[in-house]
């Protein structure tokens, strides 16, 4: 697979395309994980987390020119899950069978955030299935408030954007509540 | 908005850079100053950042199911499988084979159990276009040297025929996807436009694709694809779908669906002409089998009719008996029993007779003779004759089937006319003249009353009136018969749709038009309508050819096979009907002319006994009138010999005839009734001579006195009239007067009043009376007294009836022989009846049928194979007894008439009720009611209701109400023609 074309895909909103042929890393993935005391299902998580992360890379830019894809592939996993051996206070497995690691500020960067993103994810579940959707398809499949009033049926523009803070505010709110319930 | 939406928008703003480079700065600050705006802000970015987040872990987890192809395979061959959706959850196996065989340690790669297999594609492929992530995917495994079927949950059946893609390989994945339902097409982003731009309406999407070995292969022929669809939409046509240069997936190159016909069971389809059927159920002719057969027996001749010239060959496998011959019963009259239609004229010469009377028929043409009537001299003379009077002198006792008599033309010995016919004929020729007995020189007595002389005009009508050219309308009914079998069944012909163009076809009563249908059995029907339109066939099939209607799929050879499988069947139908008939009635007029000659025997016994009698009443008379008077006749001469003279003094005769003896030995013959018309010429002397008068007067019947030798004697003749009452329930009624005397007999004719004779007081006769109908036969026998009396037939009984009539009997050949003639034409009534009943039949059932012929009203033909010409003599009546008005131009439209009133009592008059028509109805019936009940009905035109059908012997009102209805000729549509109501008042 061309490289390129990934990181394209990624680029231009056709990240979905780009997954899908990034899969083919997957069974290397699995079998790490596997061998080191995951589950299938695990693996499979963290497979994804890995793909977000390469898009999260490849959109801020802060990707380097020399890194492969699938060597970032592959090495966030195998970070990925010794994070979560150490959370489950399991003995990490031999990395020697998976290469160098070459980049770790990703992985690090999202340890801090781990815990901010788990507080977000949960924050955002809560949400009412139209609000997850209002911001799922201003923020993410990033569509105008035009098609989203039209997706809706609100007359107006203004009475989208409206809902769309709203929503943002409840969510806000929720994440405050959950914030506030770990802290205690 | 309220301040916390503000600071939420402006905190968008701000996160998305849409803030202008001064708003921007100052935002920072605010931020750097304000740590509750600030966490705000950073609250805001993570919530965004996760929103992000989570969509691209759902696009990952997405991502999988893509590149996973899984596939189930099917155990049977032919696969009707409904597959399970739920195809979603994509599992990934691991690149190597051996993977799937060991499983490893952890055991769980197979999610599901089957086999998967890596197929390799390119990223490019269309497989990975968007609009396929949210179909169901279902994948069937299809080995390729058989025709499959497949089935999608959705209702989709998509016919795979064998080696239908491009690989040697048998085992072909074949994956379908499908998007019938609007939810599905909007939730895989599929479009509905085309690739000008139009939108489309969509009855339902699908994609395939196929692999073998993990590789894409391609079709090679084309795919049967039946998709649920809107019975009412109708133009639904096929797209296929491409990308556009923006990459998205347009439809293109519209194609016509068809709408497959649907087979049905081929027999339980009707394919009778219309109303067929309803006119027959209506008439109580239920019976399938008759009613196949009575519609089969109008099949046409074909091309080759000469049964004679029936090549084996032509026949192979479709021999006449291999389809039941026998079971079709063909017992209806085809009436052009050949094609040359030559019609026999029958009539011509009479035998000698003493008035040289003669005809001849000339034919002019079809249908139209010429027919000249003479007599000949020396008995009539011009001068006394004078012209013929036509008009007046000249009718017919019938006029079935004489469409028109013209072109009188009058002759000094006869005259002559122009006959237009329209079938067989049968009349009798009626003719009034006067005769002039006057011989040259001589003087002449002139009879003043005219006689009545008549003849027989028979025209036997062998053939129809069809003529070689004339084609055949309709719709052959043996093409009808080749097809409306299983063997037809699974193509166009036995489908519900194709039972529907069938009384249009009929309409179109062209067999041609059928054959299109049968001809081109792997077209789509709706062009096959085409072609009819195209052919004539009528407006209605251009509407059928816009139904847009389909084909019942077969190969071309199986389409082949059966369209010479019918040309050779619908020959050999035409042929074994053909042959049925004719060999069916060849046998029948065989039996008919068995008849004729056995009638025409039997006729010319009764003359022959008629002759004898008459001679032995004369021989009797003769030698009791001489012996009476004394005198004796001479042996030597017959007796017939008149002018023989004899020696006033001595009895002994002379031979030579004297003309001038005196006068006083002359007699006189003095009638003590009045004179008749006799067939002799004059009596003048006594002597030999009188045994003319004795001759005459035995001829004559009339009682009258001889003198002669001085001595007087006579002969008396009594009236003597029998009616019989049951005559009317009978088919033929004969009676004879048998003299005991004499080894002879005399068969009696029917006046209008009944059975008359003028019994000779010196002999003693007794009467025989033989009657039958289809029951059997019926005898009453008496001695015969003068005066009038009534009897009633009574039916023989048991096998030997014959015996004992003979025994009852004088032995007189004539007369044994009569009660032969009885039995047999009694035992033939059945055949002859059943015979008229079915013609009857047929020529009306022609009409529905075939309703663009135009059928010649053919009233019941009997077929009428005469060898000889009967002559009715003058009868012996007086003239003035025919009361017979002379009608020269039959009209019927004259309405019929009735009594009004009638008296049951048998007295010999007003005796029934019963309707006279000008000319006799096609279809009749009458019902005659009192107010409650139906008192009477019949549906025979010559009914007659009398005292022996009276509804119950005593009349509980004296006046009823009848309703008469008729038909002047065959129809085929409900109701009638003429509808007439009386009253008729029941006098006892």
């Amino acid at each position: 697979m061309n490289e390129n074309k990934i990181i394209n895909y990624l680029q231009d909103g056709r990240q979905e395309k780009a997954f899908a042929r990034l899969y083919k890393y997957f069974p290397k993935v699995e079998k790490h994980i596997l061998v080191n005391s995951g589950s299938k299902e695990e693996a499979l998580d963290i497979f994804q987390d890995a793909l977000v992360l390469l898009y999260q890379k490849v959109n801020a830019g802060s990707m380097k020119a020399d890194v492969k894809v699938d060597g970032f592939l592959i090495n966030s996993c195998k970070l990925l899950w010794s994070n979560e051996l150490r959370k489950k206070k399991v003995r990490s497995g031999d990395d020697s069978g998976l290469g160098n690691l070459q980049d770790e500020d990703g992985i690090e960067e999202l340890e801090e955030k781990e815990i901010k993103f788990k507080i977000v994810d949960e924050a955002l579940q809560k949400l009412g299935s139209k609000c997850k959707r209002i911001l799922e398809l201003f923020y993410y499949k990033s569509l105008s408030m035009d098609q989203i009033a039209k997706e809706f049926g609100y007359k107006s523009v203004k009475s989208a954007k409206v809902q769309k803070y709203k929503c943002m505010e409840s969510a806000r709110k929720l994440a405050l509540q959950l914030q506030n319930d770990k802290k205690h | 908005m309220r301040a916390t939406l503000e600071t939420i928008e402006q905190i968008e703003k701000y996160l998305m850079n849409e803030m202008s480079s001064p708003d921007k700065m100052a935002f920072e600050n605010e931020i750097n100053s304000d740590p509750t705006l600030k966490s705000q802000v950073e609250m805001q970015q993570q919530l965004v950042e996760g929103i992000q987040r989570i969509g691209l872990k759902a696009s990952a987890i997405r991502a999988r199911r893509k590149f996973q192809i899984r596939k189930w395979s099917i155990r049977t061959a032919i696969a009707v499988g409904v597959m399970g959706a739920g195809l979603a959850a994509a599992y990934f196996i691991s690149n190597s084979n051996a993977a799937n065989e060991q499983n490893g340690s952890g055991d769980a790669v197979e999610e599901y159990d089957s086999q998967a297999q890596d197929i390799f594609l390119d990223e490019d492929d269309s497989l990975f276009l968007e609009n396929n992530e949210a179909l169901k995917q279902e994948f069937f495994e299809i080995n390729q040297e058989r025709d499959t079927v497949i089935e999608s949950e959705e209702g989709i059946v998509v016919f795979v025929p064998a080696n239908s893609f491009d690989t040697n390989n048998e085992d072909i994945d074949f994956l379908l996807q499908t998007a019938l339902n609007p939810e599905d097409i909007l939730a895989a982003n599929l479009d509905t436009k085309t690739l000008d731009g139009d939108t489309l309406e969509t009855g339902g999407m699908f994609y395939f694709d196929a692999f073998a070995d993990g590789e894409r292969v391609q079709l090679v022929n084309d795919l049967i694809v039946d998709i649920p669809a809107n019975p009412e939409k109708t133009g639904m046509q096929l797209y296929e779908g491409v990308q556009d240069e923006n990459g998205d997936l347009v439809w293109t190159n519209p194609e016509d669906l068809k709408r497959p016909l649907i087979p049905v069971e081929i027999t339980e389809l009707d394919f009778y002409p219309p109303g067929y059927e309803n006119w027959m159920n209506n008439r109580g002719y239920e019976n399938k089998e008759f009613k196949d057969s009575l519609y089969y027996s109008f099949a046409f001749d074909g091309d080759d009719i000469l049964y004679n010239n029936l090549r084996q060959d032509k026949l192979d496998d479709f021999q006449p008996g291999s389809f039941s011959v026998a079971n079709m019963m063909m017992m209806f009259p085809k009436l052009p029993q050949d094609t040359l239609g030559t019609q026999q004229l029958l009539g011509g010469g009479l035998p000698e007779s003493k008035h040289k009377w003669s005809k001849e028929v000339i034919a002019l043409g079809s249908n139209k003779y010429n027919v000249i009537v003479g007599c000949r001299k020396p008995y009539a003379r011009s001068s006394s004759l004078g012209r013929w009077n036509l008009k007046k002198d000249i009718s017919f006792s019938n006029r079935n089937n004489i469409k028109e008599i013209s072109n009188f033309k009058s002759y000094e010995i006869g005259f002559s006319f122009d006959i237009e016919i329209s079938g067989s004929v049968s009349t009798q020729l009626k003719i009034k003249h006067i005769f002039d007995n006057t011989a040259a020189g001589s003087p002449g007595q002139t009879f003043s009353t005219p006689h009545l002389k008549t003849m027989n005009l028979i025209f036997d009508y062998n053939a129809s009136n069809l003529t070689d050219e004339a084609p055949q309308t309709g719709v052959d009914p043996a093409s009808i018969k080749a097809i409306w079998n299983q063997k037809f069944n699974e193509t166009n012909l036995a489908t519900k749709e194709f039972e529907d163009r069938i009384p249009f076809i009929h309409g179109s009563c062209e067999t041609k038009i059928l054959e299109l249908y049968i001809n081109n059995l792997n077209m789509n029907i709706s062009d096959v309508d085409l072609m009819a339109y195209e052919m004539g066939g009528g407006s209605k099939f251009k509407e059928f050819a816009a139904l847009g209607q389909g084909k019942v799929d077969m190969s071309s050879a199986h389409a082949k096979m059966l369209n010479g499988y019918y040309k050779k069947k619908r020959e050999a139908i035409q042929k074994a009907i053909s042959q049925i008939n004719s060999s069916y009635w060849d046998e029948q007029n065989e039996l008919d002319a068995a008849y004729e000659k056995s009638k025409s025997e039997s006729d010319k016994r009764n003359r022959d006994a008629r002759k004898t009698a008459m001679q032995n009443e004369v021989d009797f008379n003769t030698n009791r009138v001489y012996e009476e008077l004394g005198m004796k006749k001479d042996r030597r001469r017959n007796p017939r010999i008149q002018t023989m003279r004899t020696n006033v003094n001595n009895n002994l005769a002379q031979d030579v005839p004297d003309l001038n003896i005196q006068a006083n030995t002359a007699s006189q013959i003095i009638p003590t009734t009045p004179q008749r018309n006799i067939v002799r010429g004059r009596v003048s002397s006594l002597g030999w001579r009188n045994v003319d008068c004795l001759m005459g007067v035995s001829m004559s019947r009339q009682t009258v006195q001889i003198k002669g030798n001085g001595k007087q004697s006579k002969i008396t003749y009594e009236k003597w009239e029998m009616k019989i009452s049951n005559e009317a329930d009978m088919d033929e009624v004969r009676v004879y007067n048998i003299p005991q005397e004499f080894n002879s007999y005399v068969k009696l004719r029917k006046g209008s009043k009944g059975y008359s004779y003028r019994l000779n007081q010196d002999l003693n006769y007794q009467t025989v009376a033989l009657g039958w109908n289809s029951e059997g036969v019926y005898f009453h026998t008496e001695t015969s007294r003068p005066g009038n009396v009534e009897v009633a037939l009574e039916k023989v009984e048991g096998d030997d009836w014959k015996e004992k009539l003979k025994g009852l009997l004088p032995r007189i050949n004539g007369i044994q022989s009569e009660i032969d003639f009885a039995d047999l034409t009694q035992k033939d009534l059945n055949r002859k009846n059943t015979n008229k009943f079915k013609r009857s039949l047929r020529s009306k059932v022609e009409k529905v049928i075939f309703k663009c012929r135009i059928v010649e009203g053919h009233s019941e033909i009997d077929p009428i194979i005469v060898n000889d010409v009967e002559i009715i003599e003058a009868n012996n009546n007086s003239v003035s007894n025919i009361s017979t008005p002379i009608i020269n131009d039959k009209n019927c439209d004259v309405p019929p008439s009735a009594p009004g009133s009638f008296s049951p009592n048998n007295d010999g008059k007003n005796d029934f009720f019963f309707v006279t028509f000008a000319c006799e109805p096609y279809q009749f019936d009458i019902t005659i009611r009192d107010t409650y009940t139906t008192a009477f009905h019949s549906t025979d035109p010559n009914f007659k209701w009398g005292s022996s059908n009276l509804f119950g012997k005593l009349m509980v009102k004296d006046i009823y109400t009848y309703t008469i209805n008729y038909n002047d000729d065959a129809r085929s549509l409900p109701g009638w023609d003429h509808t007439l109501k009386g009253r008729v008042r029941v006098i006892l």
